[in-house]
Order: structure tokens, then sequence, then C-alpha cells
């Protein structure tokens, strides 16, 4: 099976007062990320500025890696940096299949969706909230993050996108 | 409604001249990707009734499994938006446009009861005339009848979207996509009164690499557009001055030689002695008034015309830094020098790489046109090339659908904000 193609979004979200890409970035930065422009790396990981709201109270960042998804502990620790600016996150994490059913896939793991469908599972005491889109071969992972349910991360990982990442489900 | 709400369901579909890119907020960096046009199926014949064909219009991903002979295609196969302008009676084009709307809307809209609809931002061409915007709004509000597709919608002309993309309020954006050029100076908004449009784009190359090949022996494939275009994009070369490239690949034939291979079929592709042509694709983009392409044109090769289309002229043959100029100088003076200081390229007609083994004769796009500035008195320019320049219009429709806010309401005299549905 081809392995699918990932792409997670951040919307980090300030409490009351406007936050922005510089306070973030200087944060990143003295927890040894490099900036450059719009930005930073660190590692395998690179984060890219998207853009800001005009209340400046959220902004959205790109992340990838060098190596297809993000190691587990090196995630976490991004969102741990994060989160001592930010109230919370919403992290949207979109799978790409080539040449693969989809709904195959979303079965596989236990959802059971039909096309377009939405399902929302409780994993670490968090609510996800999964989306199937066949047509065009994705699936969209999407839940809340905020200093106090970090450990959350972990059981996503282990739970759901394991079986994605490591090929446990098949074409058929 | 909320904010919240609008920043989770935000929508891009960039209208382009050959491709329809669309997508969601939460799909990533890279939006799906099928092409800006439809085909008219005949319900009537045995045939469409024996296989159960019920649409009137095809578009999308299947699309070429409904088409029938070459004559029939010509016929039935409709490219709404060849110049980036559909013209307000052509009902079929608008048809396609409403249906690839759907289409795109449909692929991505969750059965999901909390779902009520997107926050779609759609970006046109900047030389697209009012009515097109008033059109496109129309199908927003007809595609609302079934379900709630468009909770709200905007439109921003494509180059606004690529600034907005790269954070960059003063620039002067050039947009090459398939069918046209759009050079566009912008100071916040973009400044309509000195946008230059060109007639040609992406497909001129595919025209002369057709020429090519016809001349070196592929005539048979020189037929096929889909082969011709991927042909181009493997063995075009932007030279950074045309007479210098032909002399190094004259001197150094097996540097510039490349044998390609079509996958999936035996067909092999090399263009031997001739490899030397493969510098002439790069410079017809940039610079089709070059003197080495008359005997092309002698030849029959159809030349990029200027034509009027609605109140807007797109010019042939002007070449790419004399159509920057153009533009920046119907600009105040002041505003100038920022203009040339940062010059914006995007659209898939800029994605040129330069091979290491020919480094300082191959040039990336940003390059050339530096090149090309310098020769005419322009220095101190700083052009650079959008990041994968395919995306940059759908991107920037998502960054700004991210940040205007939802109760931001739309007004014709500035053309911005929300248009709401609900």
């Amino acid at each position: 099976m081809d392995k699918p193609v990932s792409n997670i979004k951040l919307a980090c979200r300030f409490y009351q007062e406007p936050g922005g890409w510089e306070r973030v970035s200087l944060n990143l930065s003295s927890n040894g990320w490099i900036k450059i422009g719009r930005r930073v790396v660190k590692d395998e990981l690179e984060i890219e500025y998207a853009v800001e709201s005009i209340d400046g109270l959220e902004i959205l960042l790109s992340l990838k890696s060098r190596v297809g998804f993000p190691n587990v502990e090196m995630f976490k620790k991004l969102l741990e940096c994060l989160l001592t600016d930010c109230w919370y996150i919403d992290i949207y994490y979109c799978f790409s299949f080539r040449n693969i059913n989809v709904e195959n896939v979303a079965k596989e793991l236990g959802l059971h969706l039909n096309s377009n469908e939405v399902k929302r599972l409780k994993l670490g005491g968090s609510e996800i909230l999964v989306e199937t889109y066949p047509s065009v071969g994705k699936i969209v992972v999407s839940h809340r993050v905020g200093s106090r349910d970090i450990g959350c991360i972990e059981k996503i990982y282990s739970k759901l996108f394991r079986k994605i990442l490591i090929n446990e489900v098949s074409q058929h | 409604m909320s904010e919240e709400y609008k920043r989770s369901h935000v929508f891009g579909i960039d209208y382009g001249t050959s491709d329809f890119k669309y997508g969601p907020i939460t799909i990533g960096e890279v939006p799906e990707v099928t092409e800006n046009r439809g085909y008219f199926t005949e319900k009537s014949s045995i045939m469409s009734r024996v296989m159960g064909v019920s649409r009137d219009i095809v578009v999308g991903k299947e699309l070429p499994l409904f088409l029938e002979s070459r004559e029939d295609v010509a016929e039935r196969l409709v490219y709404p938006m060849r110049n980036g302008i559909v013209e307000r009676n052509d009902v079929k084009a608008w048809q396609v446009t409403k249906e690839l709307t759907r289409y795109a809307l449909e692929n991505f809209a969750p059965s999901d009861p909390d779902f009520r609809g997107f926050y779609v931002v759609a970006s046109l061409a900047v030389v697209a005339p009012r009515y097109m915007y008033e059109q496109l709004f129309d199908i927003f509000g007809e595609l609302n009848t079934e379900r709630m597709l468009v909770r709200a919608a905007t439109i921003i002309p494509q180059p606004l979207a690529v600034a907005i993309a790269h954070k960059i309020p003063t620039c002067v954006v050039v947009e090459s996509g398939h069918g046209n050029t759009q050079v566009c100076p912008i100071s916040m908004y973009p400044i309509r009164n000195a946008v230059l449009a060109l007639n040609r784009g992406g497909s001129a190359a595919n025209v002369l690499t057709s020429e090519i090949l016809k001349d070196t022996g592929y005539g048979d494939l020189a037929k096929e557009e889909k082969l011709v275009r991927r042909v181009k994009e493997q063995i075009g070369l932007l030279p950074r001055r045309l007479e210098e490239a032909i002399d190094f690949a004259r001197r150094n034939p097996d540097k510039v030689k490349r044998e390609i291979r079509i996958e999936g079929t035996r067909i092999k592709i090399d263009l031997g002695d001739e490899s030397w042509t493969r510098f002439l694709i790069g410079e017809y983009v940039f610079n089709p008034g070059h003197e080495i392409f008359q005997s092309y044109f002698k030849r029959g090769m159809p030349r990029p015309s200027d034509v009027k289309i609605g109140d807007t002229y797109f010019y042939g043959m002007t070449d790419m830094a004399e159509a920057i100029i153009q533009a920046v100088e119907r600009c105040s003076i002041e505003l100038q020098p920022h203009l040339y200081s940062k010059i914006i390229l995007s659209g898939g007609n800029f994605n040129w790489s330069a091979p290491r083994e020919l480094e300082g004769v191959a040039v990336t796009p940003d390059e050339k046109i530096r090149v090309m500035l310098k020769e005419k008195g322009i220095e101190n320019i700083q052009a650079t090339v959008a990041r994968e320049p395919t995306y940059s219009v759908w991107r920037g429709c998502i960054v700004y659908g991210y940040a205007v806010p939802y109760d931001f309401k739309w007004r014709w005299e500035r053309m911005e904000g929300w248009l709401n549905y609900a």
C-alpha cells in the first residue's frame, strides 16, 4: 500500500490578548528552533506561518516533517512549547491516500464511515473529529489540545495514527 | 454562526484558465486539482440510455470516461475560462462553471448535522468584469437549493490572492497560467488601471513544443496536447540569454541532450542534435518576439495575437519585462521603485527549474526577469517565484477567508467582505 501523505495545521489561540507570529517564533527560537523569515525549523520539523486573524487572537501554522509524519515525542515537545504562549491549539491532520479506498481504511480503523461522514470519538479524554472524503481520497482528523490534556497526543498516535502510518490497513 | 465556525470551514476555489483548484482549509498546502472544463453528454443516444448516463454535463476526474470521437469532443467539450473571462451570454460556459463549483463543494461537504455550509473564497482573473462576480454569486446561491453548501462567499482577483498568500501589500504580481498572464501592480488593493494582460501562458509554450516535436520526427505525438505538455515540462529550459545558451548547447551537446520516456507507454523522445531547441521553449514564454521564432511563424505556427475580450486588451507578443515596465509606469512615480523591489512570479507557467549541470546557462524565472529588466535599464529589483507557484492563488484564498471576520459584509464599492446566504 502507498504511504499516505500527511499535512498538519495548527490553529493557535491566544487568551484574551493578541499574540502573533513574532511572539510565537521568539519563543520557539529560545527553544532551539531556527527562524528563517516566515518559517522556523528544528531537526526534521518545519513550521510555516500562514496567517493571523484580524483580531490577533489566533494564528494558523503549517507543520511539515522531512520524515513524513512527526515523531510523537518531538510533536509533543513542540505543542508544549507553543502552549506556553497559547491558550489552546486546534490540530488538523489531513491524510491523503492514493489508489486506496478511504472508506475501507476508515472501516479498518473501526470507524465504519460512509461517504463524507463525520464521526466524533473520545480518546484520552479528548473529543476527536474524524472526517472521510472518499471521492478525493482524504481523511481529516482534528482535535483541540490545551496544556492540561497534552497527554492525549500519545493515545491518538497509538490508537488512531499508528494503523495508518505503519500500513496496518490493507487495500481490500 | 461564529468566527470559530468560519475559520474551520473556509473553502478556496481558484478558477484557473486550464486547471480548477479547490479545497477546504483543513486539507493542508495542496488543493485538489481538476481541469476547468465540462463535457455535454448526448443524452438522446441509445448508448447513453443503455449505459444509464443521466447527466447533462460531466465535470471533474471522471470526465475522460465520457469522451467520444474527436469531432464530438470539439463540439461538446467546453473550457469556460480560456482567457480568464466568461462572456455574459455564454450559457454553456456558465453551466460548466456551476457544475464544477458544485462538484468541488460536494466533494468536501460533510454529512454532519453541524455543517452549515462553507465560507467560499473564489478567485477570478483580475480582468474579470463585474458581471462575472454577479453571476458567480448567483451560482453560489443556486447551489444552496438542495442543501446548504455555501454559507457565505467572497471573490478576490487572482493576483491579490497571491499577494495575500505572501503577506506583501506593495508588489507586482505576475500570475501566468495556461491561457493568459496578468501583470498586476498592488498597493494594498490591485491598481486596476495599471493591470496589463497578455494573451499567452503555458499553452503558447505547448504550441512551440509541438512544432519542435514535429521537426524532430515525432509528428504523430505532437497532436496529443496532454503529452506535449508533459514533454514541455520535462525538456523545456529557460535560457539566461538565448544566443549564449544556443552557443553553449552546440559546443556541449552531451550536456543538453536528454532522453525522456513516457510512463506507461513504449514512447521514448530524444531530440538528438536538435537538443538546443529545449532553450526555445522557455524563451518563448518570456519573449516570443525574439527573431529566432520568425521561422516558426513563417511555417504556420500561430503567433500569440492581440485580442479584445469585453473591455480588456490581451497583448500577444509583448515580452514579460516590457509588460512589467508598462504596468508599473502606469502607477505614480513615487510608488514605482517599491513595485520593482517586490515582483512575485506565480502560476504554473513559472515552474521552470535550472539543472545544476547547466548553471549559468539555464536559469529560474526570477533570474530571467532580473536579466531582462536589467537589459531595459531597470535595476535594484527583487523578483521571487512563489513557493509551488501553481497553488499560490488557492493558498491566498484560504488565508484571506481565514482573516476576514465572518460578520464583515460584502461591499460592491470595495469588492470585499462576505456575501451571506444564510
